[in-house]
């Protein structure tokens, strides 16, 4: 195997992916911020040539691997975002996954979680370019042992639709030539940055809707939002008891409630209202 | 069928690895046998709080009695040990 080493290390984990020449400029470009120039160790992971395109295995002991994923570079850098999110929550025991998006205000973070679709990242886009700091706009990390939720720093992802929704213009880069369905925004670019960890204010689960009228919350009763965020629970599998409790004790009194929206712009002043001052 | 005795224990018990925690209002125990949620309310949340296996019902209902500061039905408490019971959550 050959090609470049990196090692990213998001929550403190370090995680070495050997990736080919042609792709390290674009993971790179994905994660610019827990980059770590010293390599540790073997790689963990590897993206390799295979045909037309690409291989992500993991790379076990004894040189035993294992496919993640196979196709095009966009399908396999978004294998990569999973297994380093796998591997940055299974350093630390408490650590989970949550498929959501999220924004801090000074109340504390403002969670989105919600399948493909429903509204993530462009909520998590539009609510950034009001200044809010990012967690994350299609994974962040809950911690149990603290209750807190930390960003997990890869760039935020839009559709072309959203671009234009937002009126955003898709930055040129190694990432966007290699990966031309999608647009990948830092939240510099949006005029915001990566949040700080911070204790769950509230809970929103987005449901994009271009019938929608006007954005309105409502509430999800805290057993029904728990069954939800249950179901979004990514990595690493854990005991459905100890997410359950690590779920409870972040979400806790936080308000929690759905939000039918069409219009991001829409939405974003009963988002904010939430979670900031 | 089951063959799970149709009445609740005379002292009932929680089984101990359910989990009990409010989330927003809501009080919810989390059943770790059957990954399932369940939502309690007030009133079954406190008859779940005294299941210790050391009180027996119309015991509960004391205690929530003096915890409410107003009486509590006793059927209230009958019929909160009867779900518990039937669901599966309480020590056999």
């Amino acid at each position: 195997m050959s090609g470049a080493r990196a090692t990213w290390s998001t929550g403190g984990a370090p995680v070495t992916v050997e990736v080919p020449a042609a792709l390290g400029a674009a993971l790179a470009e994905l994660f610019p911020d827990d980059r770590v120039d010293a390599v540790a160790g073997e790689p963990e992971l590897a993206m390799i040539e295979a045909g037309a395109g690409y291989r992500l295995v993991e790379l076990g002991p004894d040189e035993h691997t294992r496919t993640r994923a196979g196709g095009t570079p966009g399908a396999v850098l978004a294998a990569l975002e999973l297994s380093l999110a796998e591997r940055l929550a299974l350093s630390r025991p408490t650590l989970r996954t949550l498929h959501a998006g999220g924004v801090v205000g000074t109340r504390g973070a403002l969670l989105l979680p919600g399948n493909g679709g429903s509204g993530k990242s462009t909520l998590t886009v539009a609510l950034a370019r009001t200044g809010l700091p990012v967690l994350g706009d299609d994974a962040v990390l809950l911690d149990g042992s603290t209750g807190a939720v930390h960003a997990f720093r890869r760039l935020l992802k839009l559709l072309p639709a959203s671009c234009s929704a937002l009126g955003l213009d898709p930055p040129d880069g190694p990432l966007a030539r290699l990966w031309p369905d999608a647009s990948f925004f830092h939240p510099r670019q949006l005029g915001s940055g990566w949040a700080e960890g911070a204790p769950v204010a509230a809970v929103v689960f987005p449901t994009w809707d271009p019938k929608a009228d006007a954005p309105a919350l409502r509430p999800v009763p805290g057993g029904e939002a728990m069954r939800r965020l249950l179901g979004q629970l990514l990595l690493p599998p854990g005991s459905g008891a100890a997410d359950f409790d690590l779920l409870a004790r972040a979400v806790g009194d936080a308000p929690t409630a759905e939000l039918r929206y069409g219009n991001a712009a829409e939405a974003v002043p009963v988002l904010r209202e939430l979670v900031a001052d | 069928m089951s063959d799970r005795d149709p009445m609740p224990p005379l002292h009932p018990r929680a089984k101990a690895d359910v989990l009990f925690r409010r989330v927003g209002e809501d009080w919810l125990l989390f059943d770790p046998s059957t990954q399932r949620i369940h939502v309690l309310n007030l009133a079954a949340a406190l008859v779940w709080s005294h299941c210790s296996g050391e009180l027996d019902a119309e015991e509960i209902r004391t205690r929530m009695t003096d915890a409410y500061g107003q009486p509590v039905e006793r059927q209230a408490v009958d019929e909160a040990l009867a779900r518990f019971h039937a669901e599966g959550l309480l020590a056999p």
